[in-house]
């Protein structure tokens, strides 16, 4: 029967109107089932969005405190390591970067061989040692007694604990030891062994560092920065200090020397805030606790307090030692802005976490909402295939195919699913991006995440499709099947 | 279709459009079988009007969907306009109900959530028709069942014969040959019951349509051509009108 090709579907249009007229004519369960979508969609896309909102908002502040950031780093480079653990923490950091690796073989004298089987070494000891971390303290006490950090290692290390910590571990059912046993008796085993190469690199440092200290003294490298990058001459200064066995690559080196710059200023700023007037005439003057920041911050925050702090130095100063006024209040400026860029850094890792995407607990719970959300959509589809199962058998008596009927159905439903997750899309909205405008409106704004907060709400817009299309799959299969005869029953 | 001269009335010349050989059909409900038609043998002609009586459980049901397509017989032939229904899969039968046949139903079935003009416009999309196309003959069939100044109401918005209107003029959409009524006026008062029949018999007697009609009213018998009675799952016996007239003085005496 070749005719049959000839009927046509039903065009776009009008499915998309009898669809909409079937949804207003239930208009109360419609909204119900929209109202569960919009649940379901609001909260995948609202955590997806804080965790985009909490990472941009963390990047701008860290962008903001760069400086500073990377010039306490170099200060900390200028300290020889504390212990070893620090030396194995450090050894595990390397990886890829090509400044620090070679500062590892200038101190050490290794072949690149060496040092690349050393890091690998360093990485797993790191790694066993973080999962030693994450034992629960009763158990870690169980297993290896009062020893923390590098201790636990090395008291592994006799035959006999090992086993018995073996045993241990397998009887926990809590606990699941995520490295192999063999790779970890091997680790082990070598822990006297690498105690010695770490001891290498603990006295190569040390020599490398008291060179460096040579050249610069009497003044100290950190001045000695101060001083050359003042002057335009970072570069040579880093050059000296690679020599030296302290290299830093070249973006890292000019933000320490602006850092360097920086450090300089504020400390001739905390002179002023440190002045003998200012500290004890603080808390009588505005009623507030002294520190030398906080004088910071008031000077850049309040002219009242400005004026009060260069009459103090005034006073201190009778003979006239210049006050740059300017000066001072665009480094109070500065300083109070990055304290509020710490402390938000502080907030958000705080808030949002430094993981990246759902832990597991999350998922599990947008996994239940969309299977919740799936049911509910599936059973109101289905009420209403029954309760319309004389309608949908005259459509088909009046020659409406299978799919005809099956396509109405999965429309409705798909309607109801873009409805509901352009709804839950304005739920997450307000829930999840509103606040932390309020909040860290600042640091959000320099770095708003258009791109990811599209991506987001473009995941829920599908996630809803897919929820709802899903669920109307087996509702659409009873209707698409239903006899047309049904039409002349009578009740 | 108002300006089409009167058919004339059909006879032993006019083409069969529906035949039935040996139809039998079975409902299996676990191992209980039921022999609903028990080989059914029969004729219709074009432009008959035809009555299906019968007590209930009589199989006047299954006969009805039978012919209708609505209903695979077990074994036989049904043939419908020359063509089997038995032998077509469900996507022909979809287009045999769309274009050769017109429902109409005892609880006239409109879709609720569509407006009468969009009831009657329904079956001609699903049959491929121009949507402007099907406007324009959408409005002239409400004319003609004397609605077109409520096409845009609402199924709630009409009355019960109203809304038997509106599903004729939509039977009629797709200009099929047969028309399969079941109980047209069983939900109606005699008076709006009376305008149907009238508007059916009109439609059979101007129009040409064939009238197939389960039916347990009297009026209606009176304005057939011919009465199947159906019992145990066969046709009793075939009467023509002249017959039945008489018998109707007869009850119309006691």
């Amino acid at each position: 029967m070749l005719e049959v090709r000839e009927q046509s579907r039903l065009p776009l249009p009008k499915l998309l109107r009898i669809c909409k007229l079937s949804i207003a004519h239930r208009i109360l369960r419609s909204a119900v089932t929209v109202f569960i979508i919009a649940l379901a969609i609001s909260f995948l896309t609202s955590i997806l969005a804080s965790g985009y909102l909490g990472r941009a908002a963390r990047d701008a502040v860290l962008e903001e405190t760069k400086e500073l950031g990377a010039y306490s780093r170099f200060l900390a480079a200028l300290q020889p390591f504390s212990d070893e653990a620090a030396v194995l923490a450090w050894l595990a950091r390397v990886g890829d970067n090509p400044e620090q690796f070679g500062n590892l073989l200038r101190w050490t004298g290794w072949s690149e061989a060496t040092a690349r089987a050393h890091l690998a070494s360093a990485a797993e000891y790191q790694t066993l040692l973080d999962f030693l971390g994450t034992l629960p303290t009763g158990e870690r006490a169980l297993l290896v007694g009062s020893s923390r950090g590098l201790q636990i290692l090395g008291k592994l290390e006799a035959p006999s604990t090992r086993e018995e910590f073996f045993a241990h571990l397998k009887s926990l059912k809590s606990v699941r030891l995520t490295i192999p046993p063999d790779r970890v008796a091997r680790l082990l085993n070598g822990w006297t062994e690498f105690r010695g190469v770490l001891d290498v690199v603990r006295r190569g440092n040390l020599r490398s560092l008291q060179e460096i200290e040579k050249t610069f003294a009497p003044e100290g490298a950190a001045k000695a920065l101060a001083r050359e990058a003042r002057e335009d001459r970072a570069g040579e200064f880093f050059k000296t200090l690679a020599q030296g066995g302290l290299g830093f690559n070249p973006s890292e080196a000019e933000a320490i020397a602006r850092g360097a710059i920086f450090e300089e200023r504020l400390q001739a700023a905390m002179m002023v805030a440190r002045n003998p007037s200012v500290r004890s005439g603080w808390r009588a003057a505005f009623n507030e606790d002294y520190s030398p920041a906080r004088v910071l911050v008031a000077a850049a925050e309040s002219p009242r307090h400005l004026q009060w702090i260069i009459e103090q130095w005034k006073r201190d100063n009778p003979e006239g030692t210049a006050f740059n006024q300017e000066e001072f209040v665009s480094v109070s400026r500065e300083f109070a802005q990055s304290r509020a860029a710490f402390a938000a850094e502080q907030e958000l890792t705080g808030r949002y976490g430094r993981e990246k995407g759902f832990d597991p607990r999350t998922l599990w719970l947008v996994a239940v909402s969309f299977l919740v959300c799936v049911v509910g959509i599936a059973n109101a589809m289905l009420m209403s295939v029954l309760e319309r199962f004389k309608e949908i058998a005259t459509m088909k008596c009046l020659g409406a195919r299978n799919a005809t009927i099956g396509f109405l159905f999965i429309f409705e439903s798909l309607a109801m699913g873009v409805l509901g997750g352009l709804v839950g899309i304005g739920i997450a909205l307000i829930v999840a991006v509103i606040p932390p405008l309020i909040w860290n409106g600042n640091w959000l704004v320099k770095n708003f995440p258009f791109g990811d907060l599209a991506f987001t709400f473009g995941a829920g817009l599908l996630a809803g499709l897919i929820l709802s299309g899903l669920a109307a799959i087996y509702p659409a299969g009873v209707a698409s099947r239903m006899a047309p005869l049904e039409a002349m029953r009578v009740d | 279709m108002t300006d089409s001269p009167p058919s004339p009335r059909p006879n032993r010349r006019s083409p069969v459009l529906i035949r039935t050989r040996d139809v039998t059909k079975e409902y299996r409900k676990g191992d209980l079988v039921t022999q609903a038609l028990k080989g059914v043998n029969c004729e219709i002609r074009r432009g008959e009007f035809i009555a299906v009586m019968g007590p209930s459980g009589s199989g006047k049901s299954t006969f009805f969907n039978v012919i209708g397509a609505l209903v695979t017989p077990s074994s036989g032939r049904v043939l419908v306009d020359e063509v089997d229904v038995a032998q077509l899969d469900r996507d022909e039968l979809a287009f045999i109900r769309c274009k050769k046949i017109g429902y109409i139903f005892q609880t006239y079935n409109l879709v609720q959530a569509l407006t009468a003009l969009e009831n009657v416009m329904i079956s001609m999309l699903f049959a491929g028709v121009l949507e402007d196309d099907a406007r324009t003959r959408g409005m002239a069939l409400l004319e003609r069942v004397g609605l077109r100044d409520r096409w845009d109401h609402s199924p709630k918005q009409l009355s019960g014969g109203q809304q038997q209107r509106v599903a004729i003029a939509r039977s009629l959409a797709n200009e099929p040959r047969i028309l399969l009524c079941d109980e047209p006026t069983a939900n109606l008062d005699h008076a709006t019951g009376q305008d149907i029949i009238n508007l059916l018999v009109e439609l059979n007697k101007v129009d040409g349509v064939t009238i197939i009609c389960a039916t347990h009213d009297y009026r209606m018998i009176d304005r057939c051509d011919r009465v199947f009675w159906i019992r145990d799952g066969l046709i009793d016996k075939i009467q023509q009108r002249s017959e039945i007239t008489i018998r109707l003085a007869g009850m119309a005496d006691q």
